[in-house]
């Protein structure tokens, strides 16, 4: 039987080799999806999301990078595996879609022989079905006329058609979990809404999971089932789209979504979030990291808190518990609440 | 408010080359005949799609792009002459920001000589006036004393955007093209950027132009939008015209695209936005003419203009 759950990273850290010293990058993650699910991951750059990505890839190299803690994809344990043995995971278990597809793709490749190089690699697909399967994929990603795109080069392509080539590779051999990291930032609002729904629609023909990574706001409230927000590796707050957008805590997801020009809010001012993330070597992870940066809470950011993020309602995570505390400086003056 | 720059007819056109003799063949039409007017102190907004003309608009108005016919008036007259762009101080008027702060910035100049390089060219002022000017900048722009002596590597992507910005108010200018300036970086990197604009454009009453794909950036940021699809304007208007009643099918299929945070109307919006986009699909033939482009702008208000067809049945609108 198929478990439920595609992933299920437990305690994950990312240790990087600087000047001769290991500093962690992101820091005890526990993150689960399941099958049909789509979770996206948002923050800042910087705050570790395409870290955790290419971890789950296994993409780091073993020689600069320490991973510890548990990722199981679809019941196998990832860290560890290097060679040989995780590029048979990767591209059958687990495809992924890059944020610029043109630097992605082979330029001296045509795009036909890129694809049939991913179904070669895995033994999903018998050879003589390659043909067949390679223009199957194209007609799904709705690239109109795929008899000429497979004998074209990428830059003969548009940016969306482009990525549309990426999102064929990454589902060639129906992987059970595909990772978009920022897979419509390069690309314009109407195409980018229609790559998303092309996402979405592969992800439910297949049921597989889907890990989206993006600072978008917008997208993410379009397209998501689950949320964790992300600040300097770690995780500070995880619940379902509709919870995170109507009642967010933590005091970084209320900044960030303050801080968001959309089209519904027309205030005059937006709300800036003070200083930056802190660097590798500053990072103390007993200490809610994001207070640093809440220049009316200094004593706040001295405490030390739990390593467990707290559930306060069902399935709705949030680190720390500052954020009962939390206000914005203009709603302290009316003596408002939010 | 008196109007500072208009744009007539502008026309820009890249030749294609190719053959034995390397003779035009074929032009691309990047900017198609555009009429633009900037009134001074406003913000307008520029949106359109990658390769609709926005950005070349932005570098023929700098004079980073010739163009190919059609008129630039600044103060009443036409700047697309050199004798006159120097009679006006055009140059040292108009200013620009860049999407990419870090690659305008020279990686082998101090902020200092970064931020004097406008002053130096423009203005001709002793040493010690200079160092103030720059000063008072750094002040406008809120980065710290010790900046001047660092290099652009040294700062982060808001900083250095706030550099290219200092830079940009350096000369007193009354018009800044703005193209993209926020769209390489962070929310909260963007909303300090953004605010930074807002006040010193209240400060020292410079207009912008604003270009970007962005539209709750373009919304929060100006007065006036003017649409782009193709090279051409499709339609132009106030922040309410476009956004609460958008006419032209293109506008509308932009709009709909845009993603919403409203998580409770998710499926509404999608299904929306998959009618309009129907609807543009359908109706492409009526808005533009059989090369592509879009029709002549028609007036709806004072303010609102939009390329619509002559019969108009387009009238029933879906807003």
């Amino acid at each position: 039987m198929e478990s439920e759950n595609i992933l299920e990273a437990k305690q994950v850290s990312v240790a990087f080799r600087i000047a001769g010293k290991f500093q962690k990058a992101i820091y005890d993650i526990d993150l689960s999806l399941r099958r049909g699910e789509v979770l996206a991951i948002v923050g800042e750059s910087g705050s570790g999301k395409s870290t955790l990505a290419t971890a789950v890839m296994g993409l780091h190299n073993p020689n600069q990078t320490q991973i510890t803690g548990s990722i199981l994809l679809d019941e196998e344990e990832v860290i560890g595996k290097t060679g040989d043995s995780m590029a048979s995971i990767r591209g059958s278990k687990v495809g992924m879609i890059f944020q610029n597809p043109l630097t992605a793709l082979n330029p001296l490749m045509k795009i036909g022989q890129q694809i049939k190089e991913m179904l070669a690699v895995h033994d999903v697909y018998p050879e003589n079905q390659y043909e067949s399967r390679i223009f199957q994929l194209l007609e799904q990603v709705g690239i109109p006329n795929p008899k000429r795109v497979v004998n074209q080069f990428p830059h003969q392509l548009s940016g969306g058609m482009r990525q549309r080539v990426m999102i064929a590779i990454a589902i060639a051999n129906d992987p059970d979990l595909i990772i978009a990291d920022e897979p419509t930032t390069a690309l314009d609002v109407t195409i980018q809404a229609q790559i998303l729904d092309l996402i979405l629609e592969i992800q439910k023909k297949k049921n597989a999971g889907v890990i989206l990574i993006t600072h978008d706001l917008g997208v993410v409230a379009e397209v998501a089932d689950t949320v964790a927000v992300m600040y300097a590796g770690q995780l500070v707050e995880k619940a379902s789209v509709e919870e995170l957008f109507q009642n967010p805590k933590h005091p970084y997801t209320r900044s960030l979504l303050r801080s968001n020009p959309s089209a519904e809010t027309v205030s005059d001012d937006l709300y800036v979030i003070p200083g930056s993330v802190p660097s590798l070597s500053e990072i103390e992870y007993d200490k809610d990291l994001f207070l640093a940066r809440v220049p009316w809470m200094k004593e706040e950011a001295q405490k030390v808190i739990s390593e467990k993020m707290t559930e306060i309602s069902s399935n709705h995570f949030v680190r720390g518990q500052a954020w009962k505390k939390f206000e914005f400086p203009d709603q302290k003056l009316k003596g408002g609440k939010k | 408010m008196s109007e500072i720059l208009n744009l007539k007819d502008l026309k820009v056109y890249y030749p294609i080359r190719s053959g034995f003799f390397n003779r035009v063949t074929d032009n691309v039409l990047a900017v198609d005949g555009v009429d633009l007017t900037i009134h001074e102190g406003e913000t307008v907004g520029l949106v359109g799609e990658s390769g609709s003309g926005k950005s070349t608009i932005g570098k023929t108005i700098v004079g980073l792009e010739q163009m190919t016919s059609g008129q630039l008036i600044y103060k009443g007259q036409d700047v697309s002459k050199k004798k006159i762009r120097n009679q006006l101080k055009y140059n040292k008027d108009v200013q620009m920001i860049f999407q990419d702060a870090f690659s305008s910035l020279n990686p082998r100049k101090t902020i200092y000589d970064i931020i004097a390089e406008p002053i130096r060219n423009f203005e001709k002022i002793d040493a010690n006036t200079e160092n103030k000017r720059i000063h008072e900048l750094l002040d406008i722009v809120g980065l710290p004393k010790q900046a001047l002596e660092q290099y652009p590597f040294q700062f982060s992507g808001g900083q250095q955007q706030r550099i290219g910005i200092a830079r940009a108010v350096a000369t007193n200018p009354k018009l800044i093209v703005a193209d993209e300036p926020v769209s390489a970086l962070d929310l909260s990197v963007q909303a300090q950027v953004l605010n930074f604009m807002k006040l010193i454009q209240k400060d020292l009453g410079i207009a912008f132009l604003f270009i970007s794909h962005d539209l709750g950036v373009v919304r929060h940021m100006t007065d006036n939008i003017a649409v782009m699809h193709n090279g051409r304007i499709v339609e132009k208007g106030t922040r309410r015209d476009i956004f609460d009643e958008p006419q032209h099918i293109y506008t509308k299929r932009l709009l709909s695209a845009i993603p919403s945070i409203d998580v409770t109307r998710r499926a509404e919006n999608r299904k929306n936005r998959l009618k309009v986009e129907q609807d543009f699909e359908d109706k492409k033939a009526n808005f533009y003419d059989k090369d592509g482009h879009a029709l002549p702008l028609k007036k709806l208000s004072e303010s609102h203009w939009a390329a619509l067809p002559k019969g108009g049945e387009n009238v029933e609108s879906n807003y």
